[in-house]
C-alpha cells in the first residue's frame, strides 16, 4: 500500500514538474487532443446510425438528410476545437525538448563545483539526458497520464452509449441460433469474451513494454559514446588534424564496431523479437474483436433486437471502446516501466547545493587586509585515494606577491581550488583574517578573487561578454582591461571590436584566437572583476617571450596594492615576487626569497637550475 | 550555383541513391518493405466490406449460419492481413533503425574524418555537416526515406482500391474529391515554403541554444563559470534562445493550423455531399443499405487515403530535401590526390629534405595572408626550431607542411618532389606530430598512444615509447595498466589525465609513430615542470635521430639543441641561423632571448 502511495507521489511530482517543462495547460491540451476525436467518432456514430434507421424506415429525403447534417457538422465543430487544442499541444510538445534543455542548463549551473565534477552527478546527468533524447522519464510521463485519462473518459462514454445493447431483447418468436443469441446469457458471454481478450492483450502488452524498456536502457550508454565522438572527435576542428596525420580512422571504426554497432544490433533484435511475439497479441486481439463485434451486433439485429441503424452505431462505439482499452493497457504499462526514469529525472532536478554557506557578508571582510591561512589542511579529491595536500599549513600575507613553484602534481592548483572553495578541505580548515572561510556567504566571498586558471575556458560569446562575464558591461572598462592585458590592439583591428565573438561555434563570423590571445583575454577577465586578490595559475605557458615579458612587466601594475599569487613552471617568475613558496608532494617544503632558497640548495635550486642552465650556460 | 546543386538531387536520383545504398547494407529490408506496402490497403478494403456484409444479411434476413460464415471468413482474412502487416512492419522498423546507426551515421562520420582537412575546417562545411546530421534526426529524413516511400505506395494502393469501389457508385465523385483535396495540397505546399524559409533561422537558434547548454553542463567549464559568476549570463542566453525557438514553433504551427482547418471544412463538405447523394440514391433506386454504408465509407475513407497520399507526398518532398542535405555533405569534393600518386621516399632516401618554395597561404576569412612568399630549405636530418610571436604563422606553417592545408601559391617539396604529387593519405605517413590541442579518445590508453586497432598494437614499441615519454610509471599505476579505458565520463572507472600527463601521452603518440621520418613538436612542454622539461630537452636528440625535425616553442632555451633557428614574423622568415649566429647578429632573436633570459642571468651577476 505504501508502495502504491510512493508511486503516486512520484507521479504527482512528475506532473507538477511537467507543468514547468511542458507548459501549464499541457496535460489539459493533451487530454483534449486525445479525447475530442473520439467524441467526434461517437457523435458521428450516433447520427449516422439515425440516417440508416431513417433510410430503412423509408422516411422522406429531408429526415435522413437532417441527421446527416447533424453528423457531419458535429464532427466539424469538435474537430475545429480539437485543432485549436492541438496547436497548443504541438507547440508545447516540440518546445519541450528545448525547455527541458534550458531547465537542465539552469540546474547544472546551480550545482556546487564538487557536485558538477563528481562522477555520480555526471552519471545522473547523462542518464537524465538520455531520458530526454529517448523520450523517457519526465518527457513522456505527462503524455502517458493524459492519454490514460482521455481514454478512460472515452470508455465511460462508450459504455453508457452501448450498455443497452448487450441485454437488448427481441420481441419476435425465435428458433435455433437466433434463440440462443437473444438470451441474456449470450450477451454476458460475449461481454466476458471481449474482456478476456482485452485482458490477454494487457498482459502481453505489459510483458512487451518491460522488455522494450530494458533494451532501451542500454541504448543510453551507446548514445553517450556516440555523442562523445560527434561532439569532441568530429565536431572540433582540433581533432581533425590528429585523425588524419595518425590515420585514426581504422581505430575509430574498430571502437565503433565493438562498442556501438554490436550493441545497437543486439538492442534492436530484442525490439524485433518483442514486437513479433508479445507485441502481436494486441494486433491479433484487436482484429479478432473487430470481426466478433460485427458478428454479435449482426446476429442481434438478425434476431430483431434492433435495426440496421443501431448496428452501425453500436459497431462504431464498440470498436472505439476496444481501441481505448488497448491504449489504456499500453499506456499503463509504459507509465509503470517509465517510473524508474521519472525517478532519475526528479532526483536530478531535486539536487540541492551541499555546500555549507555562511552568513557573514562583505561587511565582515576588511579588503585592505586579506590574510589567508591554511591550518593543517589535508585533501583528497572525492572518490579517490591519494592525498593531494597533506597536513598543509601555509599563510598568504596581505598585499604580498607570492610565487608558488613545484613539480607537476605537487598540489599547487589544488591549493587554489580550496582557497576559492571549489572544494572544502577533507581535514583542517582555512581562515581569512582569522575567520573560517566557510562562515562567509559564498557569493560575497567569491568576489574577493580574480583567478586565471591554468585550464581556463572562454565562451564563444563576444569579447566584451567574455571579459565582463555578463551581457551588460561598461565598454570603457572592458577596453581598459583588454589594454592592460595586452590585447587592446588586436581587438581594435577586429571588425566588430569588443562585440566580436570568439570562435565560430556561437556566431558565424566569430574570430579564432590563438592560445596566447586567449590567455590574455582570460587575464582581462580577471582584471575586470577588480578583485582584491589575484591568482594567476601558469598564465604564460602559451605565450611568446615578448608577451610573457609584458605580463611580467604588467604584473606589478595589475596586482597594484592587491595580494597576488603567481603559480608557474617558468622559474623566472620568481624574480619579481616578494616571496617564493616551493611545494612538494602536497606540502610547502621551502619558503623565502630567491637568494635564500638558492642558498638552501634543495628542491628550489634543483628546479631553478634545471631551467636556468639553458639560458646561462653558453657551452650548451 | 545553389539552385543547380539542388537540381542535381531530384526525387528519382535520391530514391535511387538510397535504395542502392540500402541494398548494399541489407537486401532483406527492401524486400520486406515491398511486400509490406500493399498490406494496409488490403486490410482496409476488407474492413470496409465488413459492414456491407452484415447489413446485407440483415436486410435480406438471411439465416444466422450464413451471417456467421460470411463475417467469420472476412474476419479471418482481416486478421491474416493484419498479422502479416504487423510482422513486416516490425521487421522493417528494426532494419531501418539498425541501418541508421550502423550505416547512415557512420558514413557521415567517415566523410568527416576523410575529407580534405582544409575543406573540413571551413565554416560552410560545418553548416553542411550539421544539416547532414540533422537529416538523420527527422521523422522523414534520410534514414526514413524508404519508409516514407513505402508509406506513399501503401497510400497509393489504398487510394486505388477505394477509387475502384467509388467508381461502382458514380465515377464523378473521383474528380470532385481530387479537386477538393488539391485545394488543401496547395495549402500544404505554401506551408512547406514557409517552413523552408524558417529552416535556417531555426537551425541557427538551435545551434546556439545547444552551445550554451553544452558549455553550461560541461564540467571543464565549471570552475570559470562559478568563480566569475557567469550563471546569470548563461541563463539569460538560454532563455533568449528558448524564446526564439518557441516563437518560430508558434509561427510554424499557426500555418499548420490554417491548413488543417481548411481540410476540416473540405471534409465537412465532402461528407455532406456524399450523404445527400447517397440518400437520394437509396430513396430513388434499389440500392441496398449495405451498399449505402460501403459507398459512404469508401467516399469518406477515400479522403483519408488521398490525404495520406498527399501527406506522404509532402513528407517525401521534405525528405528529398533532407536526403539532398545528406548527400551534398557526402559529395563535397576533395581537391587533394587520393588515388595513385608518387611513392614515398624509400629508406635510403631518409631523412628527407624539405623545401618551401614561395609558399603563400591565407585563411579564407582573414584579409591578410598568414604565410607570405615563404621560402625555406631544410636539410636531411636537420633539427629546426621555429620561434616567433603568437599569431606569427608558426602553426599554419606546420599544417601546410603536413598537407593539412594547401598553399594558395608556391609549393612544398619533399626530397625535391612536389607534396601535391603524393597520395594524400600516404603523405601523412611522413609525419609524427604533437599539436597543441589535446584529443583523447574514449578507448584504452594503449590505443590512445598507438592509435591503431587492438591486434596491430606493437606492445614492445608501446612500452618503449611510454618509458621515453616518461608516462610508463603512471600507466603502470592504473587498474588495468595500458588497457585502462580513458575518459571517465564515458566509461565507468575510466581514467582522465592531468595536463602534464596528457602532454606526455601526446609525446608517446608521436614517438610510437616511429616510422615517420619527420618529427614535429608544437609547444610540447607548456604544461611540464622545469625538471620534466629539462628531461625532454636532454632526450630530444634521441627522439630526433635519423629524422628531420621541427620544434616550435616559446621557451627559447629549447632552441639551443636545434641545428638552426627560424624566427617567423608576419608569415615570413625574419631571421635564420644557429643560436650563436643569431646572438652575434644581435637582431630580433637576440632581443627575445635576452628578454626571456634576463631573469635567469641576473643571478650570475
Amino acid at each position: 500500500m505504501s508502495k502504491l502511495r510512493e508511486e503516486l507521489r512520484l507521479q504527482w511530482k512528475g506532473i507538477k514538474l511537467s507543468k514547468v517543462i511542458s507548459g501549464k495547460y499541457y496535460i489539459l491540451c493533451e487530454i483534449m487532443s486525445e479525447l475530442l476525436p473520439q467524441i467526434a467518432a461517437y457523435t458521428s456514430a450516433y447520427f449516422s446510425g439515425r440516417v440508416i434507421t431513417a433510410l430503412s424506415e423509408k422516411l422522406p429525403f429531408a429526415v435522413p438528410l437532417r441527421y446527416a447534417l447533424l453528423a457531419v457538422s458535429s464532427v466539424l465543430v469538435i474537430w475545429v476545437i480539437r485543432r485549436l487544442f492541438m496547436r497548443q499541444t504541438m507547440i508545447m510538445r516540440r518546445s519541450r525538448y528545448f525547455r527541458r534543455e534550458a531547465m537542465l542548463t539552469g540546474k547544472a549551473l546551480s550545482l556546487d563545483f564538487a557536485q558538477a565534477e563528481s562522477a555520480e552527478v555526471a552519471a545522473l546527468l547523462s542518464r537524465v539526458e538520455d531520458n530526454s533524447d529517448l523520450f523517457m522519464g519526465i518527457s513522456s510521463q505527462a503524455w502517458q497520464v493524459s492519454k490514460i485519462i482521455a481514454n478512460v473518459l472515452s470508455v465511460v462514454i462508450a459504455v453508457s452509449m452501448s450498455s443497452g445493447m448487450v441485454m437488448s431483447k427481441s420481441e419476435a418468436e425465435l428458433h435455433g441460433i437466433l434463440k440462443v443469441v437473444d438470451s441474456p446469457v449470450f450477451g454476458i458471454m460475449f461481454a466476458l469474451f471481449v474482456l478476456v481478450l482485452i485482458f490477454l492483450s494487457i498482459v502481453a502488452n505489459d510483458a512487451a513494454v518491460k522488455r522494450r524498456f530494458k533494451a532501451h536502457e542500454s541504448r543510453g550508454k551507446v548514445n553517450a559514446l556516440w555523442k562523445y565522438y560527434y561532439d569532441r572527435v568530429l565536431n572540433e576542428s582540433g581533432s581533425g588534424e590528429d585523425i588524419r596525420i595518425y590515420h585514426e580512422k581504422p581505430l575509430i571504426y574498430e571502437e565503433m564496431r565493438e562498442r556501438v554497432f554490436g550493441a545497437v544490433r543486439r538492442i534492436h533484435s530484442v525490439f524485433l523479437h518483442t514486437d513479433t511475439t508479445f507485441g502481436m497479441v494486441s494486433t491479433i486481439v484487436t482484429a479478432v474483436l473487430g470481426g466478433t463485434v460485427y458478428l454479435f451486433v449482426g446476429l442481434k439485429a438478425l434476431s430483431g433486437a434492433f435495426g440496421a441503424g443501431k448496428v452501425v452505431e453500436y459497431y462504431a462505439v464498440l470498436s472505439q471502446m476496444i481501441l481505448s482499452f488497448t491504449t489504456i493497457a499500453r499506456e499503463i504499462g509504459l507509465l509503470r516501466s517509465n517510473s524508474i526514469h521519472l525517478k532519475e529525472d526528479i532526483s536530478f532536478f531535486e539536487l540541492e547545493s551541499k555546500m555549507q554557506n555562511g552568513t557573514r557578508t562583505a561587511a565582515d571582510i576588511n579588503t585592505d587586509k586579506l590574510e589567508f591561512e591554511f591550518h593543517n589542511v589535508s585533501f583528497r579529491y572525492p572518490e579517490t585515494e591519494p592525498l593531494v595536500l597533506h597536513d598543509f599549513s601555509f599563510r598568504i600575507r596581505s598585499g604580498e606577491r607570492l610565487a608558488v613553484v613545484g613539480r607537476n602534481g605537487s598540489g599547487k592548483s589544488t591549493m587554489i581550488k580550496l582557497l576559492c572553495r571549489l572544494y572544502d578541505p577533507s581535514e583542517g580548515y582555512i581562515t581569512l583574517n582569522g575567520i573560517d572561510i566557510r562562515e562567509f556567504e559564498y557569493s560575497e566571498y567569491l568576489k574577493l578573487f580574480g583567478i586565471v586558471f591554468q585550464d581556463f575556458n572562454l565562451l564563444s560569446f563576444s569579447i566584451a561578454e567574455n571579459v565582463a562575464c555578463s551581457t551588460r558591461y561598461e565598454a570603457d572598462k572592458v577596453w581598459n582591461c583588454l589594454e592592460m592585458a595586452g590585447l587592446g590592439e588586436r581587438v581594435e583591428k577586429m571588425p566588430k571590436n569588443i562585440n566580436q565573438c570568439v570562435t565560430k561555434l556561437y556566431e558565424e563570423d566569430g574570430i579564432d584566437l590563438s592560445g596566447g590571445e586567449a590567455q590574455k583575454l582570460a587575464i582581462a577577465r580577471a582584471l575586470y572583476k577588480d578583485a582584491p586578490f589575484v591568482i594567476l595559475d601558469e598564465p604564460t605557458a602559451a605565450l611568446d617571450p615578448k608577451s610573457e615579458s609584458e605580463i611580467y612587466a604588467r604584473f606589478d601594475e595589475m596586482s597594484g596594492g592587491r595580494t597576488a599569487v603567481y603559480i608557474s613552471h617558468r622559474m623566472s617568475s620568481c624574480r619579481f615576487c616578494d616571496r617564493i613558496a616551493v611545494f612538494k608532494d602536497g606540502t610547502a617544503v621551502e619558503e623565502g626569497t630567491h637568494e635564500e632558497l638558492l642558498a638552501l640548495g634543495a628542491e628550489y635550486s634543483q628546479l631553478w637550475n634545471a631551467q636556468a642552465q639553458h639560458y646561462t650556460d653558453s657551452s650548451l | 550555383m545553389k539552385k543547380k546543386e539542388k537540381g542535381s538531387y531530384g526525387y528519382l536520383s535520391n530514391l535511387r541513391y538510397i535504395v542502392t545504398e540500402q541494398w548494399r547494407y541489407s537486401k532483406a529490408y527492401i524486400i520486406a518493405a515491398v511486400i509490406y506496402s500493399p498490406m494496409d490497403a488490403i486490410a482496409a478494403v476488407i474492413a470496409s466490406f465488413l459492414p456491407k456484409i452484415v447489413l446485407d444479411c440483415i436486410e435480406d434476413q438471411t439465416d444466422a449460419l450464413q451471417l456467421i460464415t460470411r463475417v467469420g471468413s472476412a474476419t479471418l482474412l482481416f486478421v491474416a492481413a493484419k498479422v502479416l502487416s504487423g510482422f513486416l512492419n516490425a521487421y522493417c522498423n528494426n532494419k531501418r533503425l539498425v541501418t541508421e546507426f550502423c550505416y547512415w551515421q557512420p558514413k557521415l562520420y567517415e566523410k568527416a574524418m576523410d575529407m580534405d582537412y582544409h575543406n573540413f575546417v571551413f565554416n560552410s562545411t560545418r553548416v553542411k555537416r550539421e544539416k547532414a546530421r540533422d537529416s538523420l534526426q527527422k521523422g522523414n529524413g534520410t534514414d526514413m526515406y524508404i519508409e516514407i516511400n513505402i508509406r506513399m505506395f501503401s497510400a497509393f494502393f489504398g487510394f486505388s482500391a477505394f477509387t475502384a469501389i467509388i467508381v461502382q457508385c458514380n465515377v464523378w465523385f473521383i474528380p470532385v474529391l481530387i479537386a477538393c483535396y488539391s485545394l488543401s495540397a496547395v495549402g500544404w505546399k505554401l506551408l512547406q515554403k514557409f517552413r523552408d524559409k524558417l529552416k535556417d533561422t531555426r537551425a541557427a537558434a538551435i545551434l546556439r541554444m545547444r552551445y550554451v547548454s553544452f558549455r553550461s553542463k560541461d564540467f571543464s567549464e565549471a570552475k570559470d563559470i562559478r568563480v566569475y559568476g557567469m550563471q546569470p549570463m548563461l541563463e539569460e542566453k538560454t532563455q533568449t534562445h528558448l524564446s526564439e525557438v518557441t516563437e518560430l514553433l508558434k509561427r510554424e504551427n499557426t500555418g499548420h493550423l490554417y491548413n488543417v482547418l481548411l481540410e476540416d471544412v473540405l471534409k465537412f463538405g465532402i461528407s455532406l455531399g456524399a450523404y445527400a447523394y447517397l440518400i437520394y440514391l437509396k430513396l430513388n433506386t434499389d440500392m441496398s443499405i449495405g451498399d449505402f454504408a460501403l459507398y459512404f465509407g469508401a467516399i469518406t475513407g477515400f479522403g483519408e487515403w488521398l490525404s495520406r497520399l498527399v501527406d506522404m507526398f509532402s513528407e517525401l518532398l521534405e525528405g528529398t530535401h533532407y536526403v539532398s542535405d545528406y548527400r551534398s555533405f557526402l559529395d563535397l569534393k576533395d581537391t587533394m590526390r587520393k588515388t595513385g600518386g608518387i611513392s614515398l621516399p624509400s629508406d635510403d632516401e631518409l631523412p628527407c629534405k624539405i623545401e618551401f618554395k614561395n609558399v603563400s597561404f591565407s585563411y579564407k576569412e582573414a584579409e591578410k595572408a598568414t604565410i607570405e612568399d615563404f621560402s625555406l630549405t631544410v636539410n636531411p636530418g636537420e633539427r629546426v626550431a621555429i620561434v616567433g610571436e603568437n599569431g606569427a604563422g608558426k602553426s599554419t606553417l606546420v599544417k601546410l607542411l603536413c598537407g593539412l592545408l594547401l598553399p594558395q601559391r608556391g609549393q612544398i617539396l619533399i626530397n625535391g618532389k612536389d607534396s601535391r604529387d603524393f597520395n594524400r593519405d600516404d603523405y601523412y605517413r611522413l609525419f609524427a606530430t604533437v599539436f597543441q590541442t589535446v584529443n583523447i579518445l574514449p578507448a584504452s590508453v594503449a590505443k590512445n598512444i598507438a592509435l591503431c586497432e587492438e591486434d596491430k598494437i606493437d606492445r614492445a614499441l608501446l612500452e618503449k615509447c611510454m618509458r621515453l615519454a616518461n608516462i610508463y610509471d603512471k600507466v603502470q599505476s592504473l587498474p588495468d595498466k595500458e588497457n585502462t579505458l580513458m575518459v571517465h565520463e564515458i566509461h565507468e572507472g575510466g581514467v582522465s589525465f592531468s595536463g602534464g600527463e596528457q602532454q606526455r601521452l601526446l609525446l608517446a603518440r608521436a614517438l610510437y609513430k616511429s616510422y615517420a621520418p619527420i618529427l614535429i613538436l608544437d609547444e610540447p612542454t607548456a604544461a611540464l615542470d622545469p625538471i620534466a622539461e629539462n628531461d625532454l630537452y636532454r632526450q630530444y636528440s634521441t627522439f630526433a635521430t635519423g629524422k628531420t625535425s621541427f620544434y616550435i616553442s616559446h621557451r627559447l632555451s629549447s632552441t639551443r639543441f636545434c641545428d638552426r633557428i627560424i624566427l617567423v614574423e608576419n608569415g615570413k622568415i625574419a631571421e635564420s641561423g644557429t643560436h650563436n649566429e643569431l646572438m652575434e647578429k644581435d637582431g630580433k632573436y637576440a632581443d627575445l632571448f635576452r628578454l626571456q633570459s634576463r631573469y635567469y642571468e641576473e643571478v650570475e651577476e
